[in-house]
């Protein structure tokens, strides 16, 4: 009976013989549970229905509690034969329990954190005292709790790990060809390229909230925009990477949380579109479109990773404010020439009928073409009323050498179970960019990935994408692709 | 000194104590607590016992030891306020306390490795789930015996009864099946997957032939008819008509969901998504979800309180905050550095919530509405993994 409180039971006159039986008289007719407690013994409960005449017989057993301070004893007479024979059996009983367990029995020690309080003559005490002062202190505690060795061998591997370089591996393999279908004959038409790459990742945990971290990453064989030329690249995976066929050191940075881990510190060489211009939906171009136009947005204007500093503050409410400023030219001899800035804010929000939405405003100064540029932008990524279905859109405008760069860009993915398979996802999305000095990108991609284990992908593009120049044919090229991704 | 009382089924109490022999004086058992609703109890793994706070003082009231190397894992009271039990996970015995006095009163042996636990509404039946030893002890609660032990599970988490304790539910986390028990006859009665395991998987030995991350418990949403189990493989939540035993639904939530919580006004479910790192927040009326959110790490637990969700992260610290009228994201709270966090409960006015913070030996009450904290460490115990209010809403162990 949920909620039934129990109160103090009212004693009722008995008797007691001399041989030791009990005789409880004046209880009402009814059905009951008699209990007989006894110090050391365990409780006997059994079923009764009154009135009766029927003598209840009660055996108690003894009560065990391995340690107990005072561990109760039954008196002289209750020691009997059985009792020892009983001992003797529960003995047997753990012994076997022991031996199928295989525990590690050694007690546990581990150092805590303690707050003590020290007086003048460095004498420590435990609760507050007049004279002393309040301190940390740091001790070792020993307690018993006894682990299987099959979690004493995972706790060791654990904390080895922790004090150890974390390594991860992210390779891919993305063949792609090109058929022209429009304009002028170019080099590319009826090409095919493969572009293979594969990141580094070492992660490091040098203090507290503090996270050191670099990748370095190796790209090789040709992608098909050295010949096609495009406004954007068709593989992202070599965006703002200056060389190929060797390796490239992409990020390596420091981070420290600060402010009760709010705000986030980051430091070092740096790929600012890992913190700025997120999207859910396209941003990753090892997992989602291969396109750049549908990863990032050209209107930030990145050209190269560099050497530099970010700023997140994220209190957790759905509100996350962003700074950062990099290099933005490898051969500027200084800061000061080549300073990139950019802020943002972002807002997770639920228009009426929709799901999550993350909603992105970004602001970016730019001084690497000798005078200041700026740019602005939008990125969302919109829940529908399907969990299902993610819409997702970018827009920039950023100053060109002539009037501005227009972009923007949208699509669907479809994730959570919208697949062959649960964990697949795929998407289709468009590109359009317009450049302030007269050429125009168009740009349709499709993907399908498959999710074939939890480290290996196979997915599968196709592209369509429009070339115009000013006083050119429009140029035009279907690209079919695969992308073999594994991560570890 | 022997002490026997008759208790009635009607709740009627009569004590009667008195000498081993020949003397005639009765004397009344000390009570301790004669309200059970007024205790937060704590269950401590290092210092293998369970201690008793007032809820209005925040006083340790009581503690009863239960023996060197016990590791007890869930404290649970009875529903009718008379016993509170636990599973002593390296001791393979059911502990069995008395709550008036606080006395331990019976110590049984059951299976390998007992963790959690679940009474029949009628306080009749303490089943004991064995993870170690896949199998369900049947504790009779009148005559304080085992008189059953139930095989054929697949490292049995929880248990869920229904209202009616005709059935219960089982969760195996080392498998995709809910076991279904016949509570008359205390017998598996049937299985029910969750989702077919996806043909694909044959690729991937590693995530389906490795270590099995299954179905943690089966939980009721608020008419009572259909329960919720998420399988952490698969990342899907099945829903079960209970009047049928069958799954009439599945809905794809975040990676690795630990386990689904039920909120108190019936609208919600939430699964925390440790491989992924977010919630998802199920409509239960829709049977869709209606959220992702972002989250911690090593998420233990969720408690729902002043229309909030508390999502606890257990390595890292924080306990994260969710508003579950927007359904957005509502901060978090830094309990501390360098600690772990394990469950919690919250109370049955849906204003504090009693969270374990095992590292530092502490209960942290955390106000709802203010989402300030204090740190009670006086005297708590070593090592606390779970807190228990009788008639709580949010009573769960991890």
């Amino acid at each position: 009976m949920p909620g039934m409180k129990m109160t103090p039971p009212p004693p009722i006159p008995g008797r007691v013989n001399n041989d030791g039986t009990f005789v409880v008289a004046q209880v009402p007719a009814g059905q009951y549970v008699l209990q007989v407690d006894a110090p050391g013994f365990e409780r006997s409960s059994q079923e009764v229905t009154l009135p009766t005449t029927q003598t209840f017989n009660v055996k108690l057993e003894i009560l065990e509690i391995p340690g107990a301070e005072t561990a109760a004893k039954p008196s002289g007479a209750q020691a009997n034969n059985q009792q020892t024979q009983d001992q003797i059996n529960a003995l047997e009983q753990r012994v076997r329990e022991l031996e199928a367990g295989t525990v590690y029995s050694i007690p546990e020690t581990r150092t805590r954190k303690t707050t003590v309080y020290v007086d003048k003559n460095s004498n420590i005490y435990d609760q507050p005292t007049p004279g002393a002062k309040k301190t940390t202190t740091y001790q070792r505690e020993r307690v018993y709790r006894r682990q299987s060795i099959d979690e004493k061998i995972t706790q060791a591997l654990d904390d080895q790990g922790k004090h150890s370089v974390q390594v991860g591996v992210n390779a891919a393999i993305a063949p792609q060809a090109v058929f022209q279908f429009k304009g002028e004959k170019t080099d590319a038409d009826r090409h095919a390229y493969q572009l293979s790459s594969a990141d580094l990742f070492f992660t490091a945990h040098v203090a507290q909230h503090t996270v050191f971290f670099a990748d370095v990453v190796g790209l090789s064989g040709p992608p098909p925009d050295l010949e096609t030329g495009g406004l954007t690249l068709l593989n992202g995976f070599s965006a703002r990477l200056v060389r190929q066929n060797e390796l490239n050191l992409r990020e390596a940075w420091l981070r420290t949380e600060v402010f009760s881990q709010r705000l986030s510190l980051v430091a070092g060489r740096l790929d600012l579109t890992n913190y700025f211009d997120h999207n859910a939906a396209a941003n990753d171009e090892t997992r989602q479109f291969l396109s750049d136009a549908l990863v990032n947005n050209p209107a930030l204007n990145l050209a190269v990773n560099g050497s530099g500093v970010a700023a997140i503050y994220d209190p957790k409410n759905g509100l996350t404010f962003k700074l950062g400023f990099q290099q933005s030219r490898t051969e500027a001899t200084n800061l000061s020439q080549s300073l990139y800035s950019l802020g943002e804010v972002g807002y997770v929000a639920r228009p009426p009928g929709l799901g999550e939405g993350n909603y992105r405003f970004w602001y970016r100064n730019d001084n690497s073409a000798d005078h200041y540029r700026t740019g602005y932008g939008v990125s969302l990524d919109q829940k529908l009323g399907v969990q299902q279905v993610t819409w997702f859109g970018r827009y920039g405008s950023a100053q060109a050498d002539i009037r501005r760069d227009h972009f923007y860009s949208g699509g669907l993915q479809f994730s959570n179970g919208a697949g062959f398979y649960p964990g697949d996802i795929w998407g289709v999305g468009y590109a359009h960019y317009d450049t302030g000095i007269g050429p125009k990108e168009r740009l349709a991609e499709a993907y399908y990935n498959f999710a074939i284990s939890e480290k290996f992908r196979l997915s599968f593009h196709l592209a369509h994408v429009l070339e115009k120049k000013p006083g050119q044919q429009t140029v035009g090229y279907l690209i079919p692709g695969i992308r073999l991704q594994a991560s570890f | 000194m022997f002490k026997a009382s008759f208790i009635s089924k009607l709740a009627l109490t009569i004590v009667i104590a008195g000498a081993l022999a020949g003397s005639a004086s009765l004397a009344q058992q000390e009570v301790k607590i004669a309200d059970p609703t007024s205790v937060v109890m704590i269950v401590n793994r290092d210092s293998n016992d369970l201690a008793f706070m007032d809820i209005k003082t925040t006083k340790i009231i009581g503690r009863v030891f239960l023996g060197n190397n016990v590791n007890p894992h869930m404290v649970m009271m009875s529903p009718d306020g008379r016993y509170v039990v636990t599973g002593g996970t390296r001791a393979n015995k059911a502990y069995i306390v008395d709550v008036r006095t606080l006395k331990l009163v019976k110590v049984i042996n059951v299976d390998i490795a007992p963790e959690h636990l679940a009474f029949s509404p009628d306080s009749r039946w303490y089943y004991q789930g064995n993870p170690e030893g896949d199998s369900i002890s049947v504790i009779d609660m009148q005559s304080l015996t085992k008189i059953k032990t139930i095989p054929g599970f697949v490292e049995p988490l929880n248990v869920t009864f229904t209202a009616d304790g005709s059935k219960a539910y089982v969760g195996n986390y080392g498998a995709h099946w809910v076991g279904v028990v016949d509570v008359r006859r205390h017998e598996l009665l049937k299985k029910i997957q969750i989702k077919e395991v996806p043909g694909i998987a044959k690729l991937d030995p590693d995530k389906y032939l490795g270590e099995v991350h299954g179905i943690n418990i089966a939980m009721f949403g608020a008419d009572g008819r259909y329960l919720y189990a998420a399988d952490g493989d698969l990342g899907f939540v099945g829903v079960i008509d209970s009047r049928e035993d069958k799954i009439v639904k599945t809905i794809k939530v975040g990676k690795d969901p630990w386990r689904i919580y039920m909120s108190h006004d019936g609208k919600y479910a939430i699964t925390p998504n440790n491989g992924d790192q977010t919630i998802s927040i199920i409509d239960l009326k829709a049977n869709k979800v209606a959220a992702t959110l972002e989250a911690g790490e090593n998420m233990t637990g969720v408690n729902f309180a002043a229309g909030k969700a508390f999502v606890i992260s257990s390595t890292s610290g924080f306990v994260y905050v969710y508003d579950m009228s927007s359904l957005r994201p509502a901060g978090r709270i830094r309990i501390g550095v360098n600690i772990q966090l394990e469950t919690a409960t919250t109370d049955t006015q849906d204003q504090k919530i009693y969270l374990a913070d095992s590292t530092e030996n502490a209960v942290v009450i955390i106000d709802a509405k203010t989402e300030k904290f204090e740190k009670i460490t006086q005297n708590v115990g070593l090592f606390p993994w779970g807190t228990h209010i009788m008639d709580s809403k949010d009573n769960y162990c991890h």
